[in-house]
């Protein structure tokens, strides 16, 4: 089943001077169902990052048509993409983005507090506990982020990214700042989450490694996604 | 995990970071409540030095020169009319000194008490009510005097008048009084030492004596001129009081007189004063139809062409001496004068006589009357009672007694006055009607000697009867009786009568006659007192204007400081943005946060605004003592104050904060995370000149400017992280611009994003490589003090191209383009091609230009070029092309 449509999206910015706009991303078209696993590689400045921006709902094309779940992000204001970045969308950053304030579970708990719903609030301590233990972290609830390694950070941050339940999860180089064994732990970690928890996992990276261990990869050249696989 | 603990948790870790903010809150709010609580001290001091100089006194009765009976005070608090104590006293100013005059105080309050005084005090005396002989001080008087227990003092008073020392025909002589006592005591200010009925900020010099000793000698058995009540507090208090002493009061409280005249079968109302006050003869003359007014006065002369007779009373009255027909330039004369001046009717006279002119100087003036007719002198016109209480007069046996204070010439008094005033004594010589009299000596003491009621004789002759004539008229006026009274009818009928009346009429009087029209009423003056401290100048809202621009200042501290805190957290709020909150609920965040700070600053300011308030008062008590004319200000400060203070201060800073935060979270996450990432090339918003810090200093920038087509006021701090970022304002996402179009600067040179212009490297260039980087991009090289520095270091290391320049002697300013060849080979860009900078032919022969003079910088300076796309650049030569 398609979770993700993208239709025709592009993406430009304007130059200075009233000089021709740059393209970035052209008419790129592709589906994705929920359950897939998808890398998407290409050289710096090719515009992964961009897109990944557009999925997950922080830039808007300049034009196409972005369908998740069959609803039409342009259409949607920018507080309806907050709350909906919120519910089905979880992020994970190269830089893992922790706040340095809380603790591990409260990291992983944060994205709740922009929720109304109380008894999802509630029910999430249980869960954040859960996905920690899993992580191997379920003894270090209480750490803060400065007393974690760069992996345990980032498997923090996956778990923040699931804290939600979201449909799609979306890393952009998650594997970037880590050593090759934490790398390797945290790709482990991303596909059993993928195939378990049953989330649409898009990955932008430059490490092969991880991306050959994706559904499908796609590379993204002059602004065009290519199928590699 | 709530909103609260992350709230809490952000406070705690970021505790370092808020403690600037912290302290801006907190100054401003100890200013604020300082300066409220000044307000609160100087108004308790006001108030408490007026509870200090009244005691328990809660109203006042001073009649000032007028001396009324001191059994008042008795009767008022016998007769339960005046709740509380009721204490008379005498109340005059004095002059101090010690014997041997060594020490003097002027201004001296001199008061006569009893017992009674010191139990209106607020805490009993250690002391004994002075003695006869004996003087209490306050310890001020002391002070000056430098006197101690058991020493003796001299001190002076001033003999009251009967008559206003205004009047022309008070005495003279020197009428002070000396009292040689022996101090018993020093009253405390607590022992009542600060008694006064005046608002003053200064302690008064009071001298306590005994009363009954200041009443012998002043000559005023029984009297006293001052009435203190100690009732509730009741603000009805002095209404109920006014009330009871208009039930109480007496003629001789007013210092009035009705007495019998069984010689002319009248009562006359006179008064010790001389003239009746104003009121008082309206009163009388109301009291009953037949009252009239009779205003008798000294003269200095009556004259007939050359004949004179001196110093004589002249009476201005209506019937039965003068005849209602008798016109207001006529005069009476009576046959000892007609004789001694040889007068007949029609003469001309002459009257001399004084009056107070212009500041308060006796003029002496004359009027010219006709003599209508001379009358003899026998009975009513030989009434020696006519002339009032003359001081200085009434009691000479002889003329040579007199002491009129006036400038009198005692040798102009002939024998022929002497025995006249021997066998007459003050009976007057000349009648005037009451219209010409009163034209000639009326004057603010009043315009009548006395008020006398005549009566018929065949109303009481036998039996005593009812006194139909003792009614007021119902409209008020009057109808003096025209028919002469007879000589003589039978006295003891007639006596009988007029005590009767005199009963009646006196009760009329009283009952008539408000006593406060004269002058004798209750104040409030602890209530006035009280509403006057609280009325008092509000030193809290002078404090706070002064305070203005220091609170001002200490909160726009806070909100710099708060919101410099908050932009380094660009990348928290970009994961908060990213993980689904809204700006809003960030910024709802960051204002809880900021009120935490607000609330927590606000109450150690409530504590260092007490402090602030200490400092201020004993600035005032001491530095600034001109300004609050006292140093008795102490510390008071009511919770409520301290609350209002604290609640306002953080109110005020959570304002402050919310301003500076409206638009803030306003970037999208993509910027706000990417900012974190490359966060090494910390940036200006405001296009301001830059100033060089140090690495980890702040950078603070404020200007106005014209920003996005607004103005803008604003300031900017930050954080500068390492010395080398110091002025560049270049990051990464940033589209660069030719100069001159607003952003770029010259310390470093970027990598731009294939085809967006916008910036996705920062490298510090060498001076040449920057110069060649410029004029490729069509810039011009700018003069600012990093490119003379990038100079120097150019000449450095490159001897040979600094040695050039040492040649052509241009050490000062390199200006690229204008001076001569360039040490770095570039040529300059002509002025009219600037604006094709971007063009690629331009580009490429920029590249060439550099290839050919430096080929290592080339190399170097190609590793930070765009680099773009095959397709990019020539699409972009394809544009170039077609135009």
């Amino acid at each position: 089943m398609t979770l993700l449509r993208l239709t025709e999206v592009s993406k430009r910015y304007e130059a200075p001077d009233g000089a021709e706009a740059v393209p970035i991303l052209r008419n790129i078209t592709v589906e994705i169902g929920s359950g897939d696993s998808v890398a998407i590689i290409g050289p710096s400045g090719s515009g992964k990052s961009t897109l990944l921006n557009i999925i997950g709902t922080l830039d808007r094309p300049t034009g196409g048509q972005v369908l998740l779940d069959g609803q039409d992000l342009n259409r949607l204001d920018d507080l309806q993409l907050a709350a909906l970045r919120n519910r089905q969308i979880g992020f994970i950053f190269q830089a893992h983005h922790l706040l340095p304030q809380c603790t591990v579970l409260e990291n992983v708990l944060v994205p709740t507090l922009a929720n109304k719903d109380a008894t999802l609030r509630n029910s999430a301590v249980e869960r954040a506990k859960r996905l920690l233990d899993k992580v191997g972290l379920g003894a270090r609830l209480t750490h803060p982020p400065g007393r974690l390694s760069g992996g345990e950070r980032q498997r923090v941050a996956v778990v923040r990214a699931f804290i939600n339940q979201p449909k799609l999860l979306l890393a952009d180089e998650p594997t970037g700042a880590l050593d090759r064994a934490s790398a390797q732990n945290l790709a482990d970690l991303l596909v059993a989450l993928n195939k378990e928890e049953g989330v649409m996992l898009i990955v932008v990276t430059h490490a092969l490694e991880l991306a050959r261990r994706m559904g499908r990869v796609f590379e993204l050249r002059d602004g065009r996604l290519v199928d590699s696989r | 995990m709530t909103f609260w603990t992350l709230i809490f948790r952000s406070l705690r870790f970021h505790a370092r970071a808020h403690l600037g903010a912290l302290l801006g809150a907190a100054v401003g709010s100890a200013v604020l409540i300082g300066a409220l609580v000044v307000g609160d001290s100087v108004r308790g001091s006001l108030r408490d030095m007026a509870l200090a100089r009244l005691g328990a006194v809660q109203l006042a009765l001073a009649a000032n020169d007028r001396f009324f009976r001191a059994a008042l005070a008795d009767e008022l608090a016998h007769k339960g009319l005046v709740e509380g104590m009721v204490v008379p006293l005498i109340a005059l100013p004095a002059t101090a000194s010690a014997p041997d005059d060594s020490a003097r105080a002027n201004r001296v309050q001199l008061l006569g008490v009893d017992d009674r005084f010191w139990r209106v005090s607020e805490q009993p005396a250690s002391f004994n009510s002075p003695a006869v002989d004996e003087v209490i001080l306050n310890q001020p008087l002391a002070a000056q005097l430098g006197a101690k227990t058991g020493d003796r003092v001299v001190l002076r008073v001033a003999r009251p008048g009967r008559l206003s020392r205004e009047a022309p025909i008070s005495p003279q002589e020197d009428s002070s009084v000396s009292l040689r006592l022996k101090v018993s005591a020093v009253a405390s200010d607590a022992e009542f030492g600060r008694f006064s009925l005046q608002s003053s900020q200064l302690a008064p010099f009071n001298a306590f004596v005994s009363l009954t000793a200041i009443q012998d000698a002043l000559k005023l058995p029984g009297r006293a001129n001052l009435l203190l009540a100690s009732t509730d507090e009741d603000p009805w208090a002095a209404v109920q009081a006014n009330v009871a002493l208009r039930q109480t009061w007496k003629l001789a409280d007013a210092e009035l007189e009705l007495r019998d005249l069984p010689l002319v079968n009248a009562l006359e109302l006179r008064t010790s004063r001389v003239f009746l006050d104003p009121p008082v003869a309206d009163a009388a003359l109301k009291a009953a139809t037949n009252a009239t007014g009779i205003l008798t006065y000294f003269v200095n002369e009556l004259r007939i062409g050359d004949r004179a007779a001196p110093y004589s009373m002249v009476t201005a009255m209506g019937a039965p001496v003068v005849p209602p027909e008798m016109r207001d330039d006529e005069i009476l004369i009576n046959q000892w004068l007609a004789d001694d001046l040889n007068a007949k009717p029609g003469d001309k006279l002459v009257l001399s006589y004084y009056v107070i002119g212009l500041s308060r100087r006796l003029e002496e003036r004359t009027h010219e009357f006709t003599v209508r007719a001379v009358v003899p002198l026998s009975g009513a016109a030989a009434d020696r009672s006519l002339m009032p209480e003359f001081p200085g007069l009434e009691k000479a046996e002889s003329t040579r007694d007199w002491d009129p204070s006036l400038p009198v010439k005692l040798e102009r008094i002939r024998t022929k006055d002497e025995d006249y005033w021997k066998k007459y004594r003050g009976t007057p010589k000349a009648f005037l009607t009451l219209a010409a009299g009163q034209s000639l000596w009326a004057s603010r003491f009043g315009n009548l000697t006395s008020v006398r009621y005549g009566f018929r004789p065949h109303l009481f002759s036998g039996a005593l009867r009812s006194v139909p004539l003792l009614k007021l008229s119902p409209d008020g006026t009057r109808a003096p009786t025209a028919a002469p009274l007879p000589e003589a009818t039978t006295a003891a009928p007639m006596a009988g009568f007029l005590k009767q009346a005199g009963t009646e009429l006196e009760k009329k009087l009283v009952s008539a006659l408000n006593p406060a029209s004269i002058g004798l009423s209750f104040e409030p003056v602890r209530q006035q007192a009280l509403a006057a401290a609280e009325q008092s100048q509000d030193f809290g809202g002078l404090f706070l204007g002064f305070s203005f621009f220091l609170i001002t200042a200490a909160l726009l501290l806070m909100a710099l400081l708060f919101q410099l805190g908050i932009e380094q957290r660009a990348t928290e709020v970009g994961t908060l943005l990213a993980l689904g909150f809204t700006p809003r609920q960030v910024r709802r965040l960051w204002l809880f946060e900021g009120g935490a700070l607000a609330l927590v600053g606000g109450v150690i300011g409530a504590a260092g605004g007490v402090g602030y308030a200490r400092a201020l008062l004993l600035g005032l008590s001491t530095l600034w003592r001109a300004a609050v004319q006292t140093s008795a200000l102490r510390y008071h400060a009511e919770a409520q104050t301290l609350a209002i203070g604290a609640v306002a201060a953080v109110l005020v800073a959570w304002l402050t904060i919310w301003l500076a935060l409206r638009k803030q979270a306003q970037q999208p996450a993509r910027e706000l995370l990417a900012e974190g990432a490359g966060a090494e090339f910390p940036v200006s918003r405001f296009p301001f000149p830059k100033k060089r810090s140090r690495s980890g200093l702040v950078d603070v920038r404020c200007g106005i400017v014209f920003h996005r087509r607004r103005l803008a006021v604003g300031c900017r701090a930050q954080r500068v992280r390492h010395a080398s970022d110091r002025a560049v304002t270049l990051r990464r996402g940033h589209k660069v611009h030719p100069l001159g179009h607003g952003r770029s600067q010259h310390s470093a040179t970027t990598q731009t994003e294939p085809g967006d212009g916008r910036i996705a490297r920062v490298r510090q260039l060498s001076y040449c490589e920057h110069r060649r980087l410029s004029a490729r991009r069509g810039q011009r090289f700018g003069t600012t003090p990093l490119g003379h520095r990038r100079l120097r270091a150019h000449r450095r290391n490159n001897p040979a191209g600094g040695a050039r320049l040492e040649q052509q002697g241009r050490t000062r300013v390199f200006r690229p383009g204008r001076q001569g060849p360039d040490p770095c080979g570039v040529r300059s860009v002509p002025r009219a091609r600037r604006r094709r900078c971007q063009l690629p032919e331009f580009e490429s022969r920029a590249k060439a230009e550099v290839a050919r003079s430096e080929p290592g910088i080339a190399r170097r300076a190609q590793s930070v070029h765009v680099r773009e796309s095959s397709e990019g650049l020539a699409q972009r030569k394809s544009v170039a092309a077609s135009r």
